[in-house]
């Protein structure tokens, strides 16, 4: 899971990014909210924790930029020293799913970041067990996939990329997001890496209209699955 | 000399601990001297930082002394600002960390 931490204090940044590795998150910090504005558009995240005092734009305002230029409702939990009812008000009406106030407890902002996610992919396929997507059936125990009953043979990477974008079916993924779960974090893969399994598993699993599928490149972003209906194909 | 005050913290954070605390008297030296220029919006901010961190790490202490030096900043008073940074020195003179 891959999360964007807006936040410029050190100490805090060492706290949260502590307790979300330990938890097997993978976090990314920002320390300006400009510098999260600029990679939002090739990057794309799980979930956001913004902060409200920053140095350039306040956490308020990249808020309202993400829910302005952001298609997909990123999940955004706000974290902030500031208690007034007011102020949690004014951010929960302003789009952040949650608020924190800090100093933040290890527990309850893990907790929260839980439910967050709960209520905003709600649908996510195989968290429990093997899942069906139209002609595929997935068993991510035994790590198979199959077309219409007929198993596919797939390497390791090839099955963890299909399971991902299966996961978040109508997402637009960044490289780098796709990247770092199927691979995890490695200064020696590049993104390259991803367009040519991408490719692989287009044609293996037959991504393709025909069969009611899109698998979309994105220009200097990453892909999305799409599933279509057959009488789009024809609009294709 | 005090007596000491005995803190447990979660083992968890104790690659980040001292840090913290050389932070946090980095900061107190930081809020005598823009106390001293009479710059109580430096030290207002400080204190927020303090008060928003300091419970994080498990130092209820730190929080509550940050909030005491954000809120004398605010209404303009260095003097209430001063003695709260002097306790937060005193209090982590006599801090004594175990980590469970």
């Amino acid at each position: 899971m891959r999360v964007a931490i807006l936040e410029d204090d050190p100490a805090q940044i060492d706290l949260i990014t502590l307790w979300l590795n330990n938890a097997g998150y993978n976090c990314h910090v920002f320390t300006y909210g400009k510098e999260l504005t600029r990679a939002l558009p090739r990057e794309s995240f799980d979930l956001f924790i913004l902060d409200w005092e920053l140095p350039d734009i306040s956490g308020a305002e990249v808020l309202k930029w993400m829910r302005e230029n952001v298609r997909e409702h990123a999940p955004v939990i706000f974290t902030t020293a500031r208690d007034r009812e007011e102020d949690i008000a004014a951010m929960l009406h302003a789009g952040a799913d949650d608020y924190l106030v800090k100093p933040l407890r290890k527990l309850e902002l893990l907790a929260r970041i839980d439910a967050v996610l709960r209520r905003t992919r709600a649908s996510r396929p195989g968290d429990e067990g093997p899942f069906t997507l139209a002609e595929f059936t997935v068993d991510v125990e035994s790590r198979t996939i199959q077309r219409h009953g007929q198993a596919i043979e797939l390497t390791q990477k090839d099955f963890d990329l299909a399971v991902f974008l299966f996961r978040n079916l109508g997402r637009l993924l960044s490289r780098g997001h796709i990247l770092e779960n199927v691979w995890g974090r490695s200064p020696t893969l590049n993104t390259r890496t991803v367009d040519t399994h991408v490719s692989r598993l287009r044609s293996k699993l037959g991504l393709t209209p025909e069969n009611g599928w899109r698998l979309v490149a994105i220009y200097q972003h990453g892909y999305r699955l799409e599933q279509i209906q057959k009488e789009e194909v024809y609009a294709v | 000399m005090a007596d000491p005050i005995i803190v447990r913290i979660d083992r968890e954070l104790e690659v980040l601990v001292p840090r913290f605390l050389d932070n946090c008297r980095r900061d107190i030296r930081l809020i005598e001297s823009t106390l001293a220029k009479k710059d109580l919006d430096t030290a207002r901010k400080i204190g927020h930082s303090l008060k928003g961190v300091g419970g994080g790490y498990g130092f209820a202490e730190i929080t509550r002394l940050g909030a005491a030096i954000e809120a004398a900043a605010k209404d303009g008073d260095g003097l209430a600002a001063a003695a709260a940074a002097s306790a937060l020195d005193a209090y982590l003179d006599a801090l004594q960390i175990e980590y469970v």
